[in-house]
């Protein structure tokens, strides 16, 4: 029963590690992590604790272990003695966190190295210009009116709103084939 | 008259806006040296130039009252930019002369607005008002780079493709912006959704408006 706990506490320090470092969430402290999951622990084993896993998890994701690599990994850390050391439970801990947050670990480590704005979503309407103000209109094709939602990681979304005919539809939707030759050609060969 | 206007409505529509009705009136007496070059600078106006300096020195050189010259102007303007907004499909040349009659503008006067509405000016003032209306931004030019990240400060293998793309638009603005692999398969798909749909709605042929 105790094992149980314990390895519950230990899932929960990983997550809360996670939440802190990777997923951007403020709320996590290093103490509210104590007082909620290791109350009875001493400070100084604790932040050892904390450390400790904080750095193993580092390791890994910067990694970006897969399952062999990771196994090969913990098995090293295990065989350490003294205090770098990581027990059994520690390892198995660790291993159940990588197989459920590997994914969205990388994809926040991805987005840490993403200065430019991203592109974040997009909204668009097809629109047939009957009449206008000045000049004649009823002439003209249809128009896509889109609008791009942008921002940058942390900061609110900027709109950039655009409208295209269907010439430069059919321009961008070629070069966005090209572009997905060129990406493909390097998923592929790695 | 009022036969004459229940048989074939003027270009203006049923009310004839203030400063086209007081035109007669204040063109009286203008010769017509004055009228052509008071033209010249509404049209120019109309095909997007700078006119100020042609007006001050027809303002300079006139003996007719300022706020006369004002309402001349504007009423030209006015008329002009209401004719040339309907294709000449629909508003014949003749049908034209015939509403500047009824407004009772001098003949010479309306050979002059006629040659504007239906001569060689035309393409140049209807580019203007195209651009003149409201319109979003357009694409301008569209450049684009895949990058594969390697290394980074957070992941020691990245490896991850990701697509820089830059646009010019017509305003003259820039954006640059990354789109991440998953962002682009759904951005080309829209794109290509966009493109279907303006191809089913050019197929519909209730949505074809004629004159």
């Amino acid at each position: 029963m105790a094992d149980v706990e314990a390895s519950k506490s230990l899932s929960g320090l990983l997550n809360g590690i996670a939440q802190k470092v990777y997923y951007d969430n403020r709320e996590i402290t290093e103490q509210l992590l104590k007082r909620e999951l290791f109350p009875e622990l001493p400070q100084d084993e604790f932040t050892a604790l904390h450390d400790k896993m904080a750095s193993l998890l580092k390791s890994v994701a910067s990694a970006d272990m897969d399952p062999v690599q990771l196994e090969a990994f913990l098995t090293a850390q295990t065989k350490k003695h003294g205090g770098g050391g990581v027990s059994a439970e520690q390892a198995a801990a660790l291993s159940r966190f990588w197989k459920s947050h590997r994914t969205r670990v990388r994809e926040s480590l991805l987005a840490q190295s993403r200065w430019e704005p991203a592109l974040r979503g997009l909204c668009w309407r097809v629109d047939l210009q009957t009449a206008a103000r000045q000049g004649d209109v009823s002439h003209s094709g249809p128009v896509a009116l889109m609008e791009l939602e942008l921002g940058r990681a942390g900061q609110e979304s900027e709109f950039l709103c655009l409208e295209m005919d269907e010439a430069s539809i059919n321009q961008v939707l070629k070069k966005m084939a090209d572009i997905q030759q060129s990406a493909d050609r390097f998923v592929h060969r790695t | 008259m009022s036969s004459i206007h229940a048989q074939d409505s003027s270009f203006l529509g049923g009310r004839v806006p203030p400063e086209i009705e007081s035109l007669s009136k204040n063109l009286k007496d203008v010769d017509q040296e004055m009228f052509r070059k008071t033209l010249k600078a509404v049209v120019s106006a109309l095909e997007g130039k700078d006119c100020r300096e042609m007006m001050k020195s027809i303002a300079e050189s006139s003996i007719i009252p300022q706020d006369r010259l004002g309402h001349i102007v504007a009423g030209m303007h006015r008329m002009l930019s209401e004719a040339i907004r309907i294709p000449t499909s629909s508003l014949k040349q003749e049908a034209f002369k015939e509403d500047l009659r009824e407004l009772r503008i001098p003949e010479e006067f309306i050979t002059d607005f006629s040659s504007v509405v239906f001569g060689a000016r035309r393409a140049a003032i209807e580019s203007v008002a195209f651009q003149k209306d409201s319109h979003l931004p357009t694409v301008e030019d569209f450049k684009w780079r895949v990058d594969v990240a390697i290394s980074t400060s957070s992941l020691a293998r990245a490896l991850q493709p990701s697509v820089l793309m830059q646009m010019k638009l017509s305003d003259g603005s820039f954006h640059r912006f990354e789109v991440p692999v998953s962002k682009f398969h759904d951005l080309r798909y829209n794109v290509a959704l966009i493109l279907k749909e303006m191809n089913d709605l050019e197929k519909k042929s209730i949505l074809k408006i004629q004159d």
